[in-house]
């Protein structure tokens, strides 16, 4: 009998992924739901009954990647929302930074409004660049906005004043007068949500995160009960955008932090495996139904951004580095008014998905092209569970691809594959250039339906070193938040050279830090002894603006200052690929709290020999998108193979709910945990 | 990268020229990420003052990245004339050309292009070029409004290698530092500008590695071939017919007062475009004249944002646009004209063959946007006489169109993908304080659809600031379209106002704001669309409690009656029929 469980659930836009964990043996179950768009709830609790695990055994955690706060702000089910300003800026967040993403586009709109000017408010204050106070906050201005808010059925209000990074006080006294005169009121300040400057993306930031607050309270009180109601004792946790997680009663305070951690899961299990893996430079992809995201894990840390975008609007929330592309197995194949085939970023989803689902699909898409030239065996799929239209697919293939182009069926799918698999490698090169890494350094990766199929060709096209096919793909988004820790960001600009950088003042501003970090995670009843703060600075020449996050995991006795401007030079050189004479100043100081929590043990396969003849269970041809010729490909059973074995490409490994392809020239290897590596022959 | 056994193949089929396009895309994307991350002025990382572009053998644009649209087209006329110059057979892989010469590069010196040539197999394949603003680069000031003659704008280089085969000509760094107010700044976007064409140099060599060189070339053709088709069928299924529109400059900055009229003609036929600008003004004695490549950059952007706005831009797409531009006249200017402000008549030929298309394409067309950019240029100088600087631009409301009103606060089309110094960073870098930053009520033109509203900031100095102010159409206002009403108030600058040295303006050179004193930038509305009698009531009641039209434009422009009760707008109903009725 199972006593001591680990539970995941990864709300996605079709399936809601649940993974349970055996703690004592590293055995785990998958099963999933339909997500349950309405209420992400119902589908989380039927993920939970069809399991069939008995909470109350849960005895570390339940962690949730959910998708409650991003919907939210899709579907605009926000709540009535209202900003004060600083007076004179009411408009900052209607304004933004009034570019135009399209820029060929003479009709382009910004993004629609979430407050409308009528809610946006000021209030009579100022603070300067400095922090120090050049008008005085006017309680009377705020009373005034208080009796607008009291009248208009308001239910949230984001407070953003300027310079309020250096100084909140401003932000602070509007909060205690708000709090006495609208108490239900659920208020937001920039101060706390985003510590940093820039008006308009902190505004934005805090805006969001009012906008969604009293939805994600109710969603969180409701799944607490529900749960509950099923006898689980332990802590919910919410994955957030950064890779890490919070216990809801965090969740509800600061919301937007949750905003982006769909994809965060995978990008956790991916840190985890870098160390078991001994790969200390993974880049992750993982290739769903829509979209193909890139992120990167570089000496076992992923990636963390310090802005993003949701739905059109600027961010300044801590958040792994993930870039989606228009490369998923729904993904369409079309071709333009003057003849030219392009692949995507249209994507026909989940629903009515591609053409061979017969859900009503009716434009070719990536999955159709897979199947028509064999690498997915239609009557295998989801192990058999549902059925492949083959047939239509390669109709919609030829009618709407191959024909106009004058080829055949499997050229023109060939074509498809090869063009998404193009955008892929752009992907990677992408993200990896624009940080100055080189794809080499690094091994891929590979989950999501469709990761596993592209992987090896990914890694043979990047001249990567290896590509990883965790055990069941499909699932690893949820079966990597097992791996989760506890983890906070927080910030404070303070801009000065580095020349006259006080070390005094400098720990000053870190003990600070460190201090609510280790406060956020006492109140998350996180033991002292599991508690690891990791500090680190934005550093930049004076002059530019983009600035560079220097890590200090060094000592600081003795010449400090010169030891801080090596590492910033370091850093720098890494990222630009030279440095300069120019003086240096510190930007931004930073502070990751860290709650550990033990990581699962997994479990070992029995060893087997190193032909893996024994799982074979058949030969099919394949047509080769990559080397467009037909190929003999011999297929495998995953679940078959044992630890130590070696399947020598070209070769399709099958499991149910993906299939890994392991091209020519290339090995795979199975390792002790049954993770599949296949390297370059 | 593994080579695939393509090596014998010189014909792309359908998938390879889909590749190919993706990669030369992505790669001028990545460039131009390269250029910006590396740069050192606020120009080119906020304002993003720049522009990327890869260019064919035979200067036909392949691909660019989100820049400057305004840059772009003047890039490929700019490469082939800076090659030209320097001749095809002095090129050597490695090289890198400089050019800071308004009539190479179609701006003025601050817009300092480079060219980068990739060898395959000993012959020029590509080129890689960009332009970037420097914040200073020489010239009477860091940026002007009545110089004369090109030699007063800044250092002029033309064509000369800042690269000999792949080493830094430490000779031309030199002449360009001894040149500049801002060292650091100046030598920053040097070599921000050389990494970029450093790294696309080396992304193309290994495309072509892996497919060959007959294989990519034949794909750029039908790359570039597929451009030109887009365009033209579009083109073929526009009426054909002749159209005029006229606009006029407020002044050259030299000859205060005297307007500087700009005529555009476009003749469409069959599957061709010809643009015109015969009955344009001669030559300027200010810095108002645009060298050509400019002149053809802003006519291909018109024809471009009118017909292929949703796909990504390349030469073919300008194959079937043609233009007459007579020689010797502000579109077409010899040396050593001034062209400071080259850019403005530009803005203004933009929105004349905007309006010129109308009636030709009603569907297509949006109302006139505020005009103009805002820019305020701005240097102080420390007691060392050291000196410092910056510049901000600003947005402005966009036009209306058939069926939706134009968007507040935001840039216009041949600026791209600008942004706003925020305001909290012009605090924290200049010598400014920002006492407002809000959109400007009222300044969208009425119309069945509303033009956008434009911005007001108010600056405070806290210093001894010199303001070099750069205003357009300031006599202008946004015109409207189909009955859509101008909007009210175009572009300004108020220096000290609410003093009695309040000075309303356009154009300032080397203006002295002094400490405490402040400076109010104000940017027009958009043009209205459609009569504003038509103007859903709704729509005008909703306007008003958001402040963007008063109680007194919703009677007076729209015919709208509404009263106020308590805290509450209502429409009269009744005084409201009786007003539109009449």
């Amino acid at each position: 009998m199972k006593e001591n469980l680990r539970v995941a659930i990864d709300t996605g836009g079709t399936f809601t992924d649940i993974v349970g964990l055996d703690e004592d043996t590293g055995e785990f179950w998958i099963g999933k739901a339909s997500t349950t768009p309405s209420n992400t709830m119902i589908g989380v609790l039927n993920a939970v009954d069809k399991l069939n695990i008995d909470l109350s055994k849960v005895k570390r955690f339940f962690v949730h990647g959910s998708t409650t706060a991003i919907n939210a702000l899709i579907e605009k089910k926000g709540v009535k929302t209202a900003y004060i300003g600083t007076s004179g800026f009411r408009d900052v967040p209607e304004i933004r930074r009034y570019n135009r993403v399209e820029i060929f586009n003479p009709k382009y709109t910004k993004p629609p409004l979430i407050v409308p000017r009528r809610l946006r408010y000021e209030v009579k204050e100022r603070m300067l660049v400095s922090g120090e106070v050049l008008t005085p906050l006017d309680p009377e201005s705020v009373y005034k906005v208080a009796e607008e808010i009291k009248k208009t059925g308001v239910k949230a209000v984001a407070v953003c004043l300027h310079h309020a990074y250096k100084n909140p006080i401003h932000e602070r006294k509007v909060r205690d007068i708000l709090n006495k005169e609208c108490p239900y009121v659920a208020i937001s300040l920039s101060s706390e949500v985003a510590k940093e400057h820039r008006e308009y993306e902190r505004s934005m930031t805090t805006i969001i995160d009012a906008y969604i607050k009293p939805v994600i309270t109710i969603w969180i009180d409701e799944l607490d009960k529900e749960l509950g109601k099923r006898g689980m004792k332990a802590e919910l946790l919410l994955t957030r955008s950064d890779g890490g997680a919070m216990k809801g009663e965090m969740g509800k305070q600061s919301p937007v932090n949750t905003l982006l951690s769909g994809p965060a899961g995978g990008v956790m299990g991916g840190m985890f495996l870098a160390s078991i893996l001994d790969m200390p430079n993974l880049i992750t992809m993982d290739m769903g139904g829509t979209s193909f995201d890139v992120s990167i894990i570089k000496n076992g840390e992923a990636k963390i951004s310090r802005e993003t975008k949701a739905e059109g609007y600027e961010l300044l929330i801590p958040n792994l580095d993930i870039r989606a592309v228009g490369a998923g197995g729904g993904s369409i194949g079309w071709i333009d008014d003057a003849g030219a085939l392009h692949v995507g970023p249209q994507s026909a989803g989940a629903d009515p998905g591609p053409v061979c689902y017969q859900k009503g699909g009716g434009e070719p898409t990536v999955t159709d092209a897979l199947v028509t030239i064999g690498y997915i065996d239609p009557g295998n799929f989801l192990g058999g569970d549902m059925k492949l239209n083959a047939r239509l697919g390669k109709e919609s293939i030829m009618k709407k691809i191959a024909e106009p182009l004058q080829m055949d069926a499997s050229e023109a799918a060939a074509g498809m594959l090869n063009i998404s698999f193009n955008h892929m490698v752009q992907a990677i090169r992408g993200i990896t250039v624009e940080r100055g890494d080189d794809p080499r350094d690094f091994s891929l990766l590979c989950y999501g339906g469709g990761g596993a199929l592209f992987g090896g060709l990914l890694r043979g096209e990047l001249d990567m070193q290896s590509a990883v096919i965790p055990n069941a793909p499909a699932n690893f988004s949820a079966w990597g938040m097992l791996t989760v820790d506890v983890r906070h960001g927080f910030s404070q600009t303070d801009i000065i050279p580095l020349e006259r950088l006080d070390k005094k003042e400098m720990n000053r501003i870190f003990e600070d830090l460190d201090k609510q970090g280790r406060e956020t995670l006492t109140a998350e009843r996180i033991a002292n002894k599991d508690i690891q703060i990791l500090r680190s600075i934005d550093m930049r020449y004076i002059g530019q603006e983009h600035s560079v996050n220097v890590h200090l995991d060094f000592s600081l006795d003795g010449d400090f200052l010169d030891k801080i401007k090596k590492a910033f030079e370091d850093t720098y050189l890494s990222v630009f690929g030279y440095t300069l004479t120019h003086p240096v100043e510190m930007v931004n100081y930073r502070i990751t709290a860290i709650g550990r929590i033990p990581n699962p043990k997994l479990r070992e396969l029995e060893n087997g020999s190193k032909n893996a003849s024994y799982a074979q269970k058949g030969v099919r041809e394949v047509f080769d998108f990559y080397t467009r010729s037909l190929t003999e490909y011999r297929i495998y059973e995953r679940s078959k193979l044992l630890s130590g074995s070696v399947v020598e490409g070209p070769a399709l490994v099958e499991e149910p709910t993906t299939v890994t392809n392991v091209p020519e020239r290339t090995l795979c290897a199975v390792d002790t945990y049954g993770h599949l590596i296949i390297s370059g022959k | 990268m593994t080579k695939r056994n393509t090596a014998e193949k010189t014909k792309a089929d359908p998938i390879t020229v889909e590749v190919v396009r993706n990669y030369f895309s992505s790669t001028a994307l990545q460039m131009g990420k390269v250029l910006l991350r590396a740069s050192f002025n606020p120009v080119i990382y906020e304002m993003k003052d720049f522009t990327v572009g890869i260019y064919d053998k035979n200067y036909e644009l392949i691909s660019q990245d989100l820049g400057e649209p305004l840059f772009n087209g003047a890039l490929s006329m700019a490469t082939r004339d800076m090659v030209n110059y320097i001749g095809k057979k002095n090129l050597v892989e490695g090289d890198t050309l400089l050019s800071s010469y308004a009539f190479d590069t179609g701006s003025h010196p601050n817009d300092v292009t480079m060219v980068t040539p990739v060898f395959i197999d000993g012959e020029i394949f590509v080129y890689l070029t960009s332009k970037a603003h420097w914040m200073d680069i020489g010239g009477k000031s860091i940026y002007m409004s009545d110089s004369t003659e090109m030699y007063q704008e800044g250092l002029l280089l033309r064509s000369v290698k800042i690269k000999k085969a792949g080493v830094i000509n430490e000779e031309i760094a030199d002449i360009i530092r001894i040149n500049s107010r801002f060292i650091d700044n100046t030598i920053g976007d040097m070599n921000a500008q050389l990494a970029a064409g450093e790294y696309g140099r080396k992304m193309v060599l290994s495309l072509v590695e892996k497919y060959g060189k007959d294989v990519v070339d034949d794909a750029l053709v039908e790359v570039l071939n597929h451009g030109e088709r887009l365009t033209r069928d579009i083109i073929r299924s526009l009426p054909d017919g002749q159209w005029s529109a006229e606009g006029a400059l407020d002044d050259d900055g030299i000859n205060i007062g005297v307007p500087v009229p700009v005529k555009l003609t476009v003749t469409i036929k069959g599957d061709e475009m010809i643009f015109d600008t015969t009955g344009s003004s001669g030559m300027t004695e200010g810095p108002m004249n645009c060298p050509l490549a400019t002149t053809v950059s802003f006519i291909t952007l018109i024809a471009k944002a009118l017909l292929t706005p949703n796909y990504s831009n390349n030469g073919g797409c300008t194959r079937p646009i043609k233009y007459i531009v007579p020689e010797g006249s502000l579109f077409n200017p010899k040396p050593p004209a001034s062209v400071c402000l080259y850019g403005w008549s530009g803005i203004c030929l933009y929105a004349v063959g905007m309006k010129a298309l109308t009636e030709a394409i009603p569907d297509r067309v949006v109302a006139r946007s505020g005009n103009d950019i805002g820019c305020v240029m701005f240097y102080t100088k420390a007691s060392d006489g050291s000196m410092s600087g910056g510049g901000i631009d600003e947005c402005q409301g966009q036009g209306a169109w058939q069926g939706s009103d134009g968007t507040n606060a935001l840039c216009d089309l041949y600026v791209g993908d600008s942004c706003n110094v925020p305001g909290e960073i012009i605090e924290e870098r200049y010598p400014f304080i920002v006492e407002r930053y809000s959109l400007r009520n009222n300044s969208g033109g009425p119309g069945e659809f509303r033009g956008g509203l434009g911005v007001e900031k108010h600056l405070k100095a806290l210093g001894d600031v010199n303001l070099v102010v750069c205003q357009e159409q300031t006599k202008t206002p946004a015109w409207g379209l189909f009955g859509g009403k101008p909007s009210t108030m175009s572009m300004i600058t108020v220096l000290r106002p609410e003093t009695e040295h309040e000075w309303r303006t356009g154009k300032a050179t080397d203006y002295k704001l002094p400490k405490g004193e402040r400076m109010w930038v104000l940017t027009g509305g958009g043009g209205g669309w459609g009569d504003p009698y038509k103007r859903d009531m709704e729509k005008v009641l909703a306007d008003v409690i958001d402040e963007y039209v008063s109680i007194e434009s919703a009677k007076d422009d729209y015919g709208v009656a509404i009263k106020q009760e308590g805290d509450r707008y209502l429409i009269d109903k009744e005084e409201t029929e009786r007003i539109r009725g009449s």
